[in-house]
């Protein structure tokens, strides 16, 4: 405080040594969280701050004086500033709380200051939850939560209770009265946008498929057993082979990686990039072709990861948008914006080819597109298998695919780093790669031949569980081929199941089970202990029950409530009826909190009490309250020194209520005391 | 001036700057409780039984605890009568009015729990055969603290026995120098007189049974007793005998101030001296605390 104090202010009121320790254990709680993005001077400071803190409660040092205190604050807004450029915005925002939350409990004397760190620190502890909303996140914020409440209560008890464990149980007991109330507000408090719109974490380092492939991309995301999605099917579920979850696909090589490709390739490709994608509810300006009455269709719910990135997986080719979303040109779905929150959406696809039965001349030109030189063995490969082939692309293929299958080539996932003409520098010699590796090949061969052919990056497999839910996880993610043929269209091969059949059946760990490169590493992630069989029943519980925590508690936003609210109550407006809820359950509430509180069902204390404890309160707002203990007698006594002008009023209460509650009664001492108090 | 009031002031002669102590004690033996006075040695502790025995007029003895001391030491035991032939029971030291048992706490268990026994029953069985003691009966241990070496501990059971336990302090430098010139003390015990008749202090006994304790009264007793009960700042609660002691040393308290009815402050006064002893404290388990915890009335 830099302003004078009040003369007259009642001296401030210290803090206990327990409640000032349990301060300096909720900052660590709360801020644990924030720490991944928190500057790292901005850690160093806060680290300071805790142990200058503790320092001083072991009776070191001494409190820093205003000078400190300047200086602190303004290293922390530098650094700040330094790192992010802003003091606002989300991250930079929660570094800016954090920071002025560990100065404050540097500066800490009274117990406003504690009581003002404790409500920084429900605000820091919410925060928390803006970048991860998992159930052990909760559960570890509601631990927080718990601390909070219980130092609250113990802040507003005598400062002689030194008693720890009844203050954490009343905090335990006040989260838990709390809970109802909170799923009340949960369900029923409208979820307006611009209400419940807060900024969202940038997600865009997060592990997940990218929009190029450079060969290695894969081989790190095989790294992580990260939830990608799960889907849930109702009906007929695939079969392993059958599970390719198309996402990203890309039309340009540049000699070293595959991309999508900008917005001034396809325009130089003759095509307007926004026509590439039919949002939701408008009608795509290409032909999608009807169902087929042969195919399995198959019809699933996604809920995607937060993944910082805009496609949605779909199983085979999309021929619908979805909410939020649009179809693309190349058959799948991309999200309007990035995904940084969970991402719920419901499919229909079949395993169905043939789209594209005409290849416009801007697409064929992009799925032929090659870099003007460069791997001359490949071209030359490719040259000498088309003038074998003529117009049979399908031997063509084969052809490749058996070359892979027969010769040396093996499926790694420590393939060897590739310099110059990468194509052929695998093809002829290293021969040994990833899935990137014979995708982009085989691509390269097809389009080098002249057949136009496209990188398709997506997840292959999935873990099945209860018969119909697939899990997917970024070791899933995979690469292969599309190839057309006139007349037929699209058709998707996949050439690392001619050199590793296993992965396409069995998945990534039996593919490469012979090097012992699967998760190597993450050692800790229970993916990778799935032979051991209580691990792996432990996990796929927990991964149920956070299937449930995403379905029912993350997933719920504004038209899931409609929706709830629309079955239970048809035909209504659902704002209106959350309304009366709210306000019906908020009254209910306010009820049974009143009835608890007053405890009609025990005696109403007797008048004389009554009277004598209204001349307390009239005597406590003259500052001089009776003490939790203290006898009437003393009371009286202590009155008449503290504040004599009441001493007569006090000995005559004192007296008459005496005589009314623990002696003999005289006739008319009721009213008496009636009148003085 | 009252009888009471003469007596203390009588005592005082002889132990100076120890009112509350004195006063304690006589309200113990207005209650008919057993006295425990424990502290160091050297600090008044056989003074005040002195002068407390010598004040009531009461007729009394002492025992020296020792630990070679057997409980026929004080209990009596029959000795063979010659010229008779019979076997005369020879009564101990137990069989008096007021009993001082000097440093209780450097006897055997074994002689201690005769000595506990005769306090509860009013009586004792020696040989098969129960004696009654005389009445009053009341008996002024005094105790070492344990941490002394040469002492057995009290059990908790025994210790329940004694309505209260106080504790002497050291003086301050006013009395202390007073001592050192002789003119208080055990010097001074000659000018402590007989004040209060043994059928005075029945009478006034009686009296003391009679002071009114009104249901909010004993509502607040109960809650202070269930309040060492309940948590853990206690190895364990109060007994239902120590509400008793506790009820009956505030009736006493409450009659020494002239009033016939008892008042929580009466409560107050006698809770540390009734329950400290019998309350073995854990981490944060102080009665002094838990008076200031416990409102006299429950009512809002």
């Amino acid at each position: 405080m830099f302003w004078k104090k009040n003369k007259t202010a009642p001296p401030p009121i210290p803090v206990t040594r327990a409640a000032t320790f349990s301060l300096v254990v909720i900052l660590v709680m709360v801020s644990l969280p924030l720490v991944p993005l928190l500057p790292p001077g901005i850690l160093g400071l806060a680290a300071v701050a805790v142990i200058w803190r503790l320092a001083l409660l072991r009776s070191r040092g001494s409190n820093p004086g205003w000078m400190i205190r300047t200086a602190l604050v303004i290293a922390a807004v530098a650094m700040i500033v330094l790192h992010f450029g802003t003091l606002l915005g989300l991250e930079a925002g929660a570094a800016t709380l954090v920071s002025a939350y560990t100065l404050k409990l540097l500066e800490m004397r009274s117990r406003r200051d504690a009581l003002l760190l404790c409500f920084l620190g429900f605000f820091v502890a919410v925060t928390g939850l803006l970048f991860s909303q998992s159930i052990p996140m909760t559960v570890y914020l509601l631990a927080c939560l718990v601390m909070l409440v219980s130092v609250l209560v113990g802040l507003h008890q005598s400062s002689e209770k030194t008693a720890i464990k009844p203050v954490f149980k009343m905090g335990f007991m006040m989260t838990l009265q709390a809970l109802p109330l909170m799923v009340i507000l949960f369900v029923l408090v409208p979820r307006i946008p611009p209400l419940w719109l807060v900024p969202l974490p940038d997600n865009s380092s997060k592990t997940g498929l990218n929009d190029e492939m450079a060969p290695g991309d894969i081989a790190r995301l095989s790294q992580s057993a990260e939830l990608a999605f799960r889907a849930t099917f109702s009906g007929a579920v695939p079969p392993p082979n059958e599970r390719y979850w198309r996402a990203v696909v890309m039309h340009w090589f540049d000699g070293r990686r595959w991309y999508q490709g900008t917005e001034d390739d396809w325009i130089n490709a003759g095509v307007d990039p926004n026509k590439l994608v039919a949002w939701y509810s408008h009608d795509p300006t290409w032909s999608v072709p009807g169902e087929d009455e042969e195919d399995t269709l198959y019809n699933y719910d996604i809920i995607l990861q937060p993944s910082g990135r805009p496609w949605l997986p779909v199983l085979g080719f999309a021929t619908e948008a979805v909410d939020e979303a649009g179809l693309t040109r190349d058959w799948r779905l991309l999200a309007e914006d990035d995904v940084d929150l969970l991402f719920q959406y419901r499919m229909r696809s079949g395993q169905r080819e043939g789209f594209d039965r005409e290849l416009p001349y801007w697409l064929k030109r992009a799925s032929l597109q090659l870099p003007k030189s460069g791997n001359p063995r490949a071209r030359a490969l490719a040259q000498e298998l088309r003038e074998r082939h003529g117009a049979n692309v399908s031997g063509f293929v084969s052809d490749v695919l058996n070359r892979f299958r027969l010769q040396e080539y093996f499926y790694t996932l420590r393939p060897p780093l590739l310099e110059g003409n990468r194509i052929d520098n695998f093809l002829f010699d290293s021969k040994r790669g990833f899935c990137a590796h014979y995708a982009g090949a085989l691509t390269f061969l097809l389009r080098a031949a002249g057949i136009p052919a496209r990188v398709v990056a997506g997840y292959q497999g999935g873990e099945l569980k209860d018969g119909k839910i697939i899990q997917v996880r970024q070791f899933d993610a995979h690469a292969w081929v599309e190839f057309w043929q006139p007349g037929y269209g699209w058709e998707r091969v996949d050439p690392t199941a001619a050199v590793a059949p296993s992965r396409v059946v069995e998945g990534l760990e039996s593919a490469i089970a012979f090097e012992g490169s699967f998760l190597e590493g993450a050692i800790f992630s229970p993916v990778r202990y799935r032979e051991i069989g209580w691990i792996n029943s432990l996990r796929l519980q927990y991964e149920s029950l956070e299937y449930q925590w995403q379905r029912l508690v993350l997933s719920y936003d504004e038209n899931s409530q409609k929706g709830l609210f629309n079955k239970l109550f048809p035909g209504q407006d659902t704002l209106m009826i959350l309304t009366r809820l709210l306000v019906i359950s908020i009254l209910v509430v306010m009820i049974i909190t009143a009835i608890v509180l007053v405890k009609p069902w025990k005696r109403r204390a007797p008048a004389a009490d009554r009277y004598y404890l209204r001349f307390c309160r009239k005597m406590a707002k003259k500052g001089a309250p009776r003490l939790t203990g203290e006898g009437p007698q003393e009371y009286a006594r202590r009155l008449s020194r503290e504040k004599s002008e009441f001493a007569r009023q006090a000995m005559e209460v004192s007296a008459l209520y005496i005589r009314l509650v623990y002696g003999k009664p005289g006739t008319g001492d009721l009213r008496k005391l009636k009148q003085l108090c | 001036m009252s009888l009471i009031d003469q007596s203390l002031s009588s005592l005082a002669q002889a132990i100076s700057g120890k009112d509350q102590q004195l006063r304690l004690a006589l309200c113990c033996l207005l209650a008919r409780g057993h006295l425990l006075i424990e502290d160091v040695p050297g600090m008044g502790k056989t003074t005040l039984a002195q002068g407390l025995a010598k004040v009531t007029g009461l007729d009394w003895r002492r025992v020296q605890f020792t630990s070679d001391l057997l409980p026929a030491d004080i209990l009596g035991v029959s000795i063979y009568d010659r010229n008779e032939s019979v076997f005369r029971f020879q009564p101990g030291p137990v069989f008096t009015q007021l009993l001082l048992a000097d440093e209780i706490n450097r006897a055997t268990p074994r002689t201690q729990s005769a000595l506990l026994e005769a306090m509860e029953e009013g009586q004792v069985s020696v040989e098969g055969e129960s004696r009654p003691l005389p009445d009053p009966f009341f008996v002024i241990a005094t105790r070492n603290p344990v941490t002394q070496s040469g002492t057995f501990p009290l059990p908790e059971s025994q210790l329940d026995r004694f309505l209260m336990r106080i504790q002497m302090g050291y003086p301050d430098p006013a009395a202390e120098r007073a001592m050192l010139n002789g003119t208080t003390g055990r010097a001074a015990m000659d000018k402590v007189s007989a004040i209060i008749s043994t059928e005075q202090l029945q009478e006034l006994q009686k009296k003391v049974e009679q002071v009114q304790a009104r249901e909010r009264l004993l509502d607040y007793i109960q809650r202070l007793v269930a309040a060492t009960r309940e948590g853990d700042r206690f190895v364990c609660g109060l007994s239902p005998r120590a509400s008793l002691a506790l009820l009956a040393a505030a009736r006493a308290w409450a009659f020494m101030a002239n009033r016939d009815y008892v008042l929580p402050e009466d409560v107050q006064a006698v809770f540390p001296a009734v329950t400290e002893h019998r309350l073995q404290s854990r981490r944060g388990g102080d009665v002094k605390t838990l008076l200031m915890e416990v409102d006299v009335t429950d009512a809002r």
